[in-house]
């Protein structure tokens, strides 16, 4: 199949614009034909294999050749989807929203500019990723931990700006983004809050400077591209003791939920914790077919067997103290006797483990930092190895808990898949992440799979409940959700757009936002 | 799925390219003694396999986790050094292989599915350039 065109160029005219690029940044850095397949989304979604397809892919080496190319994009009207390492699979990967755009991948930007222990920072380019960044402390020998999501792979730029999360203290990563550099549209460059100041020496210390705080026009967005970033890390504590709390029924989430709110609230539970539910779990050391032979969602005597074989529970709390010892035992007998109301709860700790390979052994790396790709287990489930996040937010209410898992896992199951969720703990609201595990082979199971993601986010936006990130192929749907007063804030990241960017060359699609000539008749 | 049957479904031509470079043909491929092999060791049919695969080192059971092996060394292989590589595992181990090797290493990688759980594949290797993936201070 050959590559698709953008609306309004002819092949003649991408021609000249890759030989363009291809002087700024030379030819072996401009990948068109067979090349462009790993930009390809791994896990599509539609069965239209035209749609979020990349015409070609550029990979720049500097800020200054990032400026280059955005000029010779806007002389030529090429629209260009920004990635810093492409890994965002389960949300499109490194595809396009609009097919025919030319990938601008931004791994090879993979410097780090600076690591500072005293103060807990690292100033990064967008190509750095969390094992780059793990590996650098590790050498260096410095006391100073990563926050890291569940793929280590990832860009620690990308995924900040994407929303993404972790599961230390630091666990909002764009919480813990402090100054960026910012290549616009026009190819002008922006340095933000002190970074606007020539000569200071906190740019990565204080986040606001003087003046409106713009940092997070730049997160989810195609308003500018990201070329340097501050990201806060956590100093080594004196101590770290993660922990796994069980629960046996489906509907302790209520009260599990209530139980978690004052705690998160008041810093008892320090990190990013996680509720996650059993066949999550389990699907990450085990395969469904070594359990239920059958189709359609495990059967709830099949659910108890795996609690049983794998010493786990219907949710799985998995925490972490940090700090010295006396200060994480006083909080420990805090959340251990708050849990311990909830009859039939257990309390584990690492050593307590027996299984291998184990749940906490496996959290509580990833609560300490370390970055891996063993989630990717759940991957393996069903086999055909396709998956996407449903991911809507909930306030830290049990009455909200158990609504949404009532309402996502009735819907997940009806359509004949596991429920495999997690809540994650935010100061005030949890993530509440589904992941739906498909056969990305199988174009029927596809098609089912779209239908169930369209009737979630209606049923969910009905309830007044939003996704706060989402795969390419419902950014246009999610955005919908988000319509208070007739489309307010979509409007005002249009007229942003139109500002910054007026020939719509930088991702257009993104998170909902089109340019003006791209905009007709998508609103509805 | 018997070891006869496997070996012949693994070397007709139902071998899925899932990245097509002009590379070794894989039938010939398969006649090689490969650098490193994997298994899934949690399933029996994968050990059975993939020790009767010619190979210059042990085969590795694994357990669907790329990192572990990765980032003790196989990283720094791929990136010096033509590999080899065939195995029988789950889609986890299979993808995540894949996707690391090709930031590395110019990939030829064919997959066939076995079962629900396992999946066949080859991958072949040169590296590439190495000034792209170097992070530096």
């Amino acid at each position: 199949m050959s590559e698709p065109l953008p609306p309004g160029m002819n092949a003649h005219q991408m021609a000249d614009a890759l030989e363009r690029f291809r002087k700024v940044i030379g030819g072996e850095w401009v990948f068109s034909g067979e090349k462009v397949a790993s930009y390809h989304d791994p896990y599509t979604i539609p069965n239209d294999p035209e749609r979020y397809r990349a015409h070609a892919a550029i990979a720049p080496a500097s800020t200054e050749q990032v400026q280059q190319i955005v000029k010779i994009a806007n002389e030529l009207r090429v629209p260009l989807w920004t990635v810093s390492r492409g890994k965002n699979f389960a949300y499109g990967g490194a595809a396009p929203v609009l097919s025919g755009s030319v990938v601008l991948d931004l791994s090879r930007m993979n410097r780090i500019l600076e690591v500072n222990e005293k103060f807990g920072y690292a100033l990064v380019e967008p190509g750095v990723s969390y094992f780059d960044l793990y590996k650098h402390i590790q050498e260096q020998g410095l006391k100073l931990w990563l926050d890291v999501p569940d793929p280590g792979w990832g860009s620690v730029v990308g995924n900040a700006l994407d929303h993404g999360v972790g599961y230390t203290p630091y666990g909002d990563h764009f919480g813990m983004q402090c100054g960026m550099e910012v290549v616009l549209a026009d190819g002008q460059v922006v340095r933000t809050g002190m970074g606007a100041m020539p000569g200071n020496n906190t740019w990565q210390l204080f986040k606001y400077g003087f003046g409106p705080y713009v940092d997070g026009m730049f997160s989810q967005s195609n308003f500018g591209i990201v070329t340097k970033m501050g990201i806060w890390l956590m100093p080594e504590p004196a101590g770290y003791r993660p922990y796994l709390i069980t629960f046996p029924r489906e509907e302790d989430i209520e009260q599990v939920v209530e139980i978690v709110r004052p705690l998160k609230l008041n810093n008892v539970i320090q990190n990013a914790a996680t509720i996650r539910s059993l066949v999550l779990d389990a699907a990450l050391f085990t395969t469904k077919s070594q359990y239920y032979p059958g189709a359609g969602p495990i059967p709830p005597s099949v659910a108890k067997q795996i609690m049983v074989d794998q010493d786990i529970g219907m949710w799985n709390f998995c925490g972490a103290l940090y700090g010295p010892k006396p200060v994480t035992d006083a909080l420990w007998s805090v959340i251990r006797d708050s849990f311990a109301t909830i009859p039939g709860a257990k309390f584990y700790f690492p050593e307590d483990r027996q299984h291998r390979p184990d749940i906490l052994i496996h959290r509580a790396d990833t609560m300490k930092g370390i970055p891996k790709l063993t989630e990717f287990g759940f991957l393996n489930w069903n086999g055909g190895g396709g998956h996407v996040g449903f991911s809507p937010v909930s306030p830290t209410t049990g009455q909200d808990a158990i609504k949404q898992f009532k309402m996502v896992s009735g819907r997940v199951r009806e359509h004949g898949f596991d429920y495999m969720g997690l809540m994650a703990v935010g100061f005030r609201e949890l993530h509440h992440v589904t992941v739906i595990v498909y056969d990305q082979t199988n174009a029927q199971e596809r098609q089912k799979l779209n239908e169930l993601f369209g009737l979630l986010v209606r049923e969910a936006a009905a309830e007044g409940y939003g996704e706060y990130r989402t795969h390419i192929h419902y950014m246009d749907t999610i955005a919908g959700t988000y319509n208070w007063n007739d489309h307010a804030l979509l409007k005002m990241h249009e007229a942003i757009k139109d500002a910054l960017d007026p020939n719509g060359v930088l991702s257009p699609g993104k998170s909902g936002i089109w340019p003006k000539h791209l905009r007709q008749g998508r609103k509805s | 799925m018997k070891r006869r049957q496997f070996i012949h479904a693994a070397t007709a031509a139902v071998l899925i390219p899932v990245t097509v470079m002009s590379s070794p043909a894989a039938l010939g491929s398969l006649r090689r003694k490969w650098d490193y092999v994997f298994f899934d060791e949690r399933f029996d049919q994968a050990h059975r396999v993939a020790t009767s695969w010619s190979t210059l080192n042990r085969p590795i059971g694994v357990r669907g986790d790329i990192t572990p092996f990765w980032s003790s060394g196989l990283d720094r292989l791929a990136r010096e050094q033509p590999l080899h590589l065939r195995g029988l595992t789950t889609d986890s181990f299979q993808f995540c292989l894949r996707i690391l090797l090709v930031e590395h290493a110019n990939l030829d990688a064919r997959v066939s599915r076995s079962d629900p759980n396992l999946i066949s594949w080859i991958m072949h290797t040169t590296p590439k350039m190495l000034n792209m993936d170097q992070p530096h201070v």
